[in-house]
């Protein structure tokens, strides 16, 4: 290979690493920061990231940028009524399983993002240059479920989610 | 596994298949946005675009595609900022809240702040 190619490949090798690149939650030092929240009614992943970010777990996204994103797993319970009573009597209602289990598929994605991006999912494929700020809820359509979400930013946020068991989810001990 | 998930949704959305999911968006954008849905919907935008929509899977014709309840409210204050309250049920929950106008009533209080 002559030189010049070579040199052109290092300058944007170089590009790429300096921009900082992530994968999921694993990337160079200040590029990606991610933080899990569980609780007896939900699990979210909230993940800041900034360069270069791929995202394998909601579905295939490219993002070049700076991009935020929320997502919402529920737990799987029997007690489909568990959300209800709890917004219904807006006290917390004990889940009936000391064994929490959270679904492996998520049912609210908010991603804001301010560069470029490229989302590839069962359900659509997007692509997006300059600002976009998008929230998702996907539920499949055999499913009994039920959810109260609520961000305000005076309360902060408030989670409820629940699913049907049908698939076994990710186990976790309370 | 993940390749081949993928590859799945490349042929379903190509082929012209139908998703299995309901799918509900809500999504601002200022720029370049284009999208394409399992079900073939199409959009593109250039400046600014507010949009929500909402990707219902088919059944046949004497069937229903899905029981759902949903209360929501968004307060939208510039394009960074947008606070959700929702309440959302498909399936046994839907169907047991339907029937139940007390409790329509309190969720929906709770969503607006009445």
């Amino acid at each position: 290979m002559e030189s010049p190619q070579c040199a052109l490949i290092t300058a944007i090798i170089f590009m790429f690493i300096n921009s900082g690149c992530s994968i999921n939650s694993y990337g160079f030092p200040g590029s990606v920061e991610e933080k899990n929240f569980y609780s007896d009614f939900y699990r979210i992943i909230q993940t800041k990231a900034t360069g270069i970010h791929i995202d394998t777990r909601s579905a295939f996204e490219l993002h070049i940028g700076y991009m935020e994103r929320e997502i919402v797993y529920p737990i799987i319970s029997d007690d489909k009524s568990l959300c209800i009573q709890q917004v219904i009597t807006s006290t917390n209602v004990e889940p009936l399983s000391k064994e929490i289990i959270y679904a492996e598929d998520p049912v609210k994605i908010s991603v804001q993002s301010r560069g470029a991006r490229l989302s590839v999912s069962p359900y659509s494929i997007g692509l997006g240059l300059g600002l976009i700020n998008r929230k998702e809820l996907r539920v499949s359509s055999d499913s009994s479920f039920s959810m109260f979400y609520s961000n305000n930013e005076q309360s902060g946020i408030d989670v409820c989610a629940i699913i049907e068991s049908k698939n076994q989810g990710e186990h976790h001990e309370n | 596994m993940k390749i081949k998930q993928f590859s799945l949704c490349f042929i379903l959305l190509f082929g012209g298949c139908s998703s299995t999911h309901l799918v509900y968006v809500q999504e601002t954008s200022m720029g370049l946005n284009v999208a394409l849905s399992a079900d073939g919907m199409q959009k593109m935008s250039l400046g600014y675009d507010r949009d929500v929509y909402a990707v219902i899977p088919k059944k046949g014709e004497e069937e229903d595609a899905m029981a759902l309840f949903s209360v929501n409210k968004v307060d939208i204050s510039g394009l960074d900022d947008m606070d959700v309250s929702e309440f959302v049920a498909t399936g046994e929950p839907a169907k047991t809240l339907a029937k139940d106008q007390e409790a329509v009533s309190t969720i929906r209080n709770k969503i607006y702040g009445n």
